[in-house]
């Protein structure tokens, strides 16, 4: 970790090109490990609907589709860390509710119970904001203990989404640098496979709509995703 | 339907419902009969004392408890479980952990034979 005199972080570590070799070796290995779980499942499911019955074949094409929507998600997310801006939704913005939206997301990817605490209305892009609280969520389960909350309330002119989950202790560097692309922390590389991309896609998608997002130090450990989103006009 | 698998009873644990989903269609295929899903290595240890299977194909990268983290668990459980590590990708330092704990260890690769094999392997039923 780098800090300064105080013993406070001070920003990324310049590195040497042997150092970046062995970073582009890591996120090859990582982007690789990601892409072969939805590619060799539809292998399976492949031969698998080849001998499947009828009443079989329902299940693996619902599966086959779902994998090859993940497979979109990971090629868009890829496109969006690495800067590529044709990758940004143009869809127009919409005015959505974040409790509502929030609700729907989780149902749908997650068992368990989300708590949400308040609600707001903001301008948004609908399928943005699902993609930025999908990262989210993701993130707040695969790194943190239930119950995952969601808290949300006025910041001055703006929205203040925050999601957080019990947890271990994060260090301000892992704070500062997970939202960039391809960080993983120190805990996230043994917890859980990952691209190291969702939190970074979910900030392109915040400022793309004029928000933003940061990580802080939930107290008592764990970490607080604080998404920022322009109230509905 | 081939009678390799022979009856022999396993639990499928791993954190993606899909890969369940498969695996339960290609093993009961193969003659298995699945007893349980788990999506970590807690629900892992409680449904297999529950149904005591002959076999366990155990994901290793898990969120809550991870496989690693399961494998001594089942072991207090029954030291005699059969296990097979089933991943995405291995590297030597987890290749040779799994040689060391003697547990076979089988690349996802959507193919179910090589897993079918490791599973009769660790139940002591013909391969």
């Amino acid at each position: 970790m780098t800090t300064n005199g105080a013993g406070e972080w001070a920003g990324p570590p310049s590195v040497t090109p042997d150092e970046l070799d062995v970073l582009y070796r890591r996120v090859i290995a990582v982007v690789g490990h990601e892409l072969r779980t939805p590619i060799t499942t539809l292998r399976g499911l492949a031969d698998a609907l080849e001998v499947a019955g009828e009443g079989d074949r329902p299940a693996l094409i619902e599966a086959v589709a779902r994998n090859a929507r993940r497979l979109e998600r990971l090629a868009d997310d890829l496109l969006l860390a690495a800067g590529v801006l044709t990758a940004l939704p143009g869809d127009a913005l919409d005015v959505v509710s974040l409790a509502a939206t929030a609700g729907r997301v989780w149902d749908g990817e997650h068992d368990g119970e989300l708590e949400i605490q308040g609600d707001a209305e903001v301008l948004c892009r609908p399928a943005s904001l699902e993609r930025i609280l999908r990262n989210l969520f993701a993130n707040a389960v695969a790194y943190g203990e239930p119950p995952v909350r969601l808290a949300i309330g006025p910041s001055g002119a703006t929205v203040r989404a925050e999601v957080s989950s019990p947890g271990p202790p994060v260090s301000e560097q892992d704070l500062q640098l997970a939202c960039e692309p391809f960080y993983r922390g120190e805990h996230a590389v043994t917890r859980a496979a990952g691209l190291g991309v969702g939190l970074a896609v979910a900030r392109a998608l915040a400022r793309h709509d004029g928000g933003d997002l940061r990580l802080e130090a939930r107290p008592g450990g764990g970490v607080v995703a604080c998404l920022e989103l322009r109230g509905a006009p | 339907m081939s009678a390799s698998g022979s009856g022999l009873r396993v639990l499928v644990v791993d954190d993606e419902p899909d890969v369940r989903l498969l695996l339960r269609f290609q093993l009961e295929q193969e003659g298995f009969e699945i007893v349980g899903e788990a999506a970590d290595g807690a629900e892992a240890v409680a449904l297999f004392e529950e149904h005591r299977p002959d076999a366990v194909v155990l994901d290793l990268l898990m969120p809550g408890v991870s496989g690693f983290e399961a494998i001594p668990m089942l072991r207090a459980v029954d030291p005699a479980v059969g296990i097979v590590a089933y991943t995405t990708v291995a590297g030597e330092i987890v290749r040779r952990e799994m040689a060391r704990q003697q547990i076979p260890l089988v690349l996802k690769t959507g193919r179910i034979e090589p897993l079918a094999r490791a599973l009769r392997q660790v139940a002591g039923a013909p391969t």
